[in-house]
């Protein structure tokens, strides 16, 4: 991957957790259905694995 | 004793629950003067800025933006979680001191983003932060927030933001000389290095704090009960 490509991945990629995690919070305060801290880590891990 | 960024004290809490206009402006330049996390990006913004038109330019762009969310999300009852917004708070102070230290020609052979709109979005994203803090003090408190004690909130914040950028400036132009470049690396090394401490602080707590989700349906419960009269 090239310099360019690894930096805008790396920027979409950081953008997307924090939407992930946050719109997670938000699906908890709303509807009270919490998904687990480790699951969160988990799929956001894979993601970063398959972008890598 | 010091605490981390954005604990607020028993006793501001308590005062909150009767507090006038002027302690509101006192909460609000006590909270950006220990709020670090705000003062370690301000120190990153100004960092090579010496000619006073640029501070002004900067400075102006961050209070805006700061000033747009602080208003309207406490207003409108916009809020986040508060781990996240200080962990993307975190976030801006790295990628100031990696700016600063000319990481992205470094390690990404390209350009960096415009800078002093890179300091408008972040500056959003700290006045939402401080907003998020504000309603989860009113809260606590049993308060419902007026737009004046808004408003008074963030004057604070700008007598704060005054006081930090006085101080933070005048030790700069004390380090400006002969091994300014030696220092201004140094310094924003510490930068991305308090930043990356504080971003993995935050996320442990979003991912450690489970009180803190009961919190913000109290939150929630608040805002929804004050609509309703």
């Amino acid at each position: 991957m090239n310099k360019n490509k690894y930096f805008k991945f790396l920027i979409g990629f950081i953008v997307f957790s924090f939407s992930f995690l946050e719109g997670s919070d938000i699906i908890d305060r709303k509807f009270g259905f919490s998904i687990d801290g480790d699951i969160l880590l988990i799929i956001l891990g894979i993601g970063l694995f398959i972008g890598m | 004793m010091i605490g981390w960024p954005h604990d607020v004290p028993e006793s501001t809490l308590n005062a909150m629950a009767d507090a006038s206009l002027i302690d509101f402006i006192y909460f609000g330049a006590e909270h950006m003067i220990t709020g670090y996390d705000h003062i370690l990006f301000l120190i990153g913004v100004v960092f090579f800025l010496s000619s006073y038109f640029d501070i002004f330019k900067f400075i102006t762009a961050f209070t805006i933006a700061h000033c747009i969310t602080i208003i309207f999300a406490t207003f409108y009852n916009i809020t986040a979680n508060v781990y996240l917004i200080d962990a993307v708070i975190a976030f801006s102070v790295i990628y100031k001191g990696f700016e600063n230290l000319n990481g992205f020609k470094k390690y990404f052979s390209i350009n960096p983003p415009n800078v002093i709109l890179m300091v408008f979005i972040f500056g959003l994203i700290h006045g939402f932060g401080l907003s998020t803090k504000l309603q989860e003090v009113s809260v606590a408190s049993d308060i419902h927030l007026s737009l004046l004690q808004i408003f008074s909130f963030n004057v604070g914040v700008e007598f704060g933001q005054i006081a930090v950028l006085i101080i933070v400036f005048l030790l700069l132009s004390m380090i400006r000389g002969k091994f300014f470049d030696k220092i201004s690396r140094f310094s924003n090394w510490i930068l991305v290095v308090a930043g990356i401490f504080l971003l993995v602080y935050q996320l442990n707590g979003y991912f450690t704090d489970h009180t803190h989700h009961q919190n913000q349906l109290d939150t929630n419960n608040h805002h929804d009960h004050s609509h309703t009269h």
